[in-house]
């Protein structure tokens, strides 16, 4: 089963890899804890911060050797993403949110012009905000992981919302 | 509000699992597999390790558990004066939630 630890970020693995090798060491497929193990690789995708908060919590001095005002720094760098994440790529992410949302509902609504008023058109009238909400995760979120990893994230993410949309708007205008 | 670091809430799915990793390394440092052992013990319950990692790296990354080095790949995790402390917090609340739940059950 050791296999499904493919499935997590290379930094995770470099830190826990090890222990939960040798948890599974000897121990016979079983789907609980493959589904266990699985979910678990997604929730890492998902919050990178806390695999990157962990790895910077076993770099620096334990909360006892630590005074109040260092740890107190501390605090006020680690941010809303972890460790990793700087105020200066809060601000490019929000600042690429509200860029990108402008130039491509600009873009959206001149092809909605031109397709004269296309339902399929209509709804995908909030997929500018959406792309560039998740395009905005690679200041954040997918700060650090290679370009491949975001490019999937953030194609495959608004991919996704694009289906179930086109396929909602399909429903209520046929159905 | 702003997050407390000894405040187990936003950990989600995880808050269970962590608060029973607090209380395993409660009296002693543990390894994974001595932690899921001592947790069934306890509470009957066998986190997978999936849960059981996504609960550590938690607790690491927010200072309440320290990982220890060992010879072998399986490194023994301790509670810091941290953890120690939010394992006190959230014991107490629950002591104080299942008093009122006892009383009303009571007067029922």
């Amino acid at each position: 089963m050791t296999f499904l630890l493919r499935l997590y970020p290379s930094a995770w693995r470099r830190r826990y890899g090890g222990e939960v090798r040798e948890m599974l060491a000897g121990r016979r497929f079983s789907l609980r804890i493959a589904v266990d193990l699985i979910a678990g690789a997604i929730d890492t995708w998902l919050h990178p911060s806390v695999t990157l908060a962990a790895a910077a919590a076993a770099a620096r001095p334990t909360p006892e050797e630590q005074t109040m005002l260092s740890r107190l720094l501390r605090f006020d760098c680690a941010g809303l993403y972890g460790p990793g994440v700087t105020r200066a790529d809060q601000w490019k992410a929000s600042i690429s949110v509200v860029v990108m949302t402008v130039v491509l509902t600009i873009a959206w609504w001149g092809l909605h012009l031109r397709l004269h008023d296309d339902p399929r058109m209509d709804s995908l009238s909030l997929m500018p905000f959406v792309f560039a909400l998740f395009y905005s995760m690679r200041y954040t979120y997918l700060k650090g992981r290679p370009a491949i990893v975001q490019a999937v994230f953030i194609g495959g993410l608004t991919l996704l919302v694009a289906a179930v949309v086109l396929a909602v708007g399909w429903a209520t205008t046929t159905l | 509000m702003a997050r407390q670091d000894d405040d187990l809430d936003d950990f989600g799915r995880f808050a269970e699992p962590a608060l029973m990793i607090l209380i395993s390394l409660a009296d002693g440092p543990k390894h994974g597999y001595a932690m899921t052992d001592d947790i069934e013990q306890v509470a009957g319950v066998r986190f997978g390790p999936g849960t059981l990692y996504g609960a550590i790296t938690r607790l690491e990354g927010r200072g309440l558990i320290q990982r220890l080095e060992s010879d072998d790949r399986r490194n023994p995790y301790r509670l810091t004066a941290l953890g120690e402390r939010a394992l006190r917090a959230r014991l107490t609340s629950l002591q104080a939630i299942t008093r009122v739940g006892q009383r009303r059950l009571a007067s029922a």
